[in-house]
């Protein structure tokens, strides 16, 4: 007997990663679990999360739409990287500050 | 069809996180958060040492350090909460309060169960008139501020306050004096290092603490004191459509006298009426002495039954001007409250 392998139905995914998005989103925001201080970090941690989603969907699509989704995880990725350095930079210079 | 494996992983994902949404929205009781405030205020040259905090029925706390509290704060019944202490909690049930009246060199403390009746029906039936605030990320908040206010012999007022003058006394609370306040200190000791490390930028307050001057006792009692009357107005100036009210007890609010010319009130005497503009710059602004809580004291004692006293406010036909009356329904055509 042959065990076909299932084909990823990408934009199934896609819609899934997005509610799951809006999930964390309501979570942390909606709901008050994070300070208005945190705000920003945590936006930084959902840029992490939606980067990750897109990052499996693309890994795992065998279809043309792989490239749009290599694409989305490019952006996210380099933007939470850039925000993230943006961060650390802002709070060693904070700190520095302080001293 | 087989499900492709990171379907199943998303999946399990969302259904975890449905999952803890609906747990943390019942464990918050998030459909009965709302925003607010509180601030504290005391009697004018009276200053305090004071631990306060609003207590929520689930155990939440709206606490304020320990505060000295001069003229900074606000005085009684005009304290300002600023826009940065809002939060969004389930409604207080009690206030518990321990403070050093330092002008009286005495403690108290008390912990008081808050109307709940009355704040749930004012946060529900007055949503306009609760302040606005937009936060940094954009996020309008509408809260109402709890506005306590201490004066001497313990006595506490709590007020709901709003915008556009709105402020409503809820609740008046007697404390207990008690012998502890400092950590480790005696009641005397603690009131002795507070006063003896006393100091106000405000020339008048330092030297009444220094000089032990004795507090007034009486002022605040006599300016808390409610009434129920009717307002009523006679052919106000026409463009006249709402008449800002600031009582003596300090209660507020704002009335629209272009569709009513009665209004029943049950607060102070007033203190100030201010109409809105009208014929360009013209307004209506009337200030009120001490002194007509007595003729208020004085026309309740002489009530008959069935009575009701009136304010009223009356400008002459043909005169440009508009006077006031304490008075009583009796006395007054009864047809004026008819609408």
């Amino acid at each position: 007997m042959t065990q076909s392998k299932s084909k990823l139905n990408s934009s199934y995914a896609f819609i899934i990663a997005v509610i799951n998005t809006i999930l964390v989103y309501i979570y942390l925001f909606k709901f008050g679990e994070v300070s208005e201080n945190e705000y920003f970090n945590f936006s930084i941690l959902l840029l992490f999360i939606i980067s990750l989603q897109l990052g499996f969907i693309s890994y795992f699509d065998k279809t043309p739409t792989k490239k749009m989704y290599k694409t989305l995880t490019i952006i996210f990725f380099v933007l939470f990287i850039l925000l993230s350095v943006g961060v650390l930079m802002l709070n060693s210079y904070a700190s520095g500050f302080n001293h | 069809m087989k499900q492709h494996k990171l379907i199943s992983v998303f999946l399990i994902f969302t259904i975890l996180l449905v999952g803890l949404n609906s747990w943390t929205y019942y464990k918050r009781q998030s459909w009965k958060r709302v925003y607010y405030t509180a601030s504290i205020g005391v009697a004018k040259n009276h200053p305090v040492d004071l631990y306060a905090k609003l207590i929520t029925q689930n155990g939440e706390k709206y606490s304020s350090s320990s505060l000295s509290i001069e003229d900074d704060f606000g005085f009684w019944g005009n304290s300002y909460a600023s826009s940065s202490d809002i939060e969004y909690m389930t409604l207080p049930d009690s206030l518990f309060i321990h403070w050093v009246s330092l002008r009286e060199r005495k403690i108290f403390k008390g912990t008081f169960k808050l109307p709940h009746k009355i704040i749930d029906s004012i946060f529900k039936n007055n949503k306009d008139k609760k302040q606005k605030h937009t936060d940094y990320y954009g996020k309008l908040k509408k809260y109402f501020n709890f506005s306590i206010g201490i004066a001497p012999e313990g006595k506490i007022t709590v007020w709901i306050q709003g915008k556009n003058n709105f402020q409503k006394e809820i609740a008046r609370f007697q404390a207990q004096e008690f012998d502890n306040y400092l950590g480790n200190s005696t009641g005397q000791e603690s009131i002795d290092k507070l006063v003896g490390k006393f100091y106000s930028s405000n020339h008048k307050i330092d030297s009444i603490i220094k000089n032990n001057i004795p507090p007034e006792l009486k002022k605040w009692e006599f300016l808390g004191k409610k009434f129920t009357y009717y307002i009523i107005h006679k052919n106000l100036p026409k463009g006249i459509n709402t008449l800002k009210i600031d009582y003596f007890n300090k209660d507020g609010d704002e009335y629209n006298v272009s569709s009513h010319n009665n209004f029943l009130i049950q607060s102070g005497a007033p203190k100030w009426i201010t109409s809105n503009k009208f014929d360009g710059e013209k307004q209506l602004r009337f200030s009120f002495p001490d002194s007509i809580i007595s003729i208020f004291k004085e026309k309740k004692k002489h009530l008959t039954a069935k009575d009701t006293l009136v304010f009223l406010l009356e400008t002459q036909p043909n005169e440009n001007s508009t006077s006031s009356f304490v008075t009583t329904i009796n006395e007054l055509d009864s047809s004026s409250i008819n609408n």
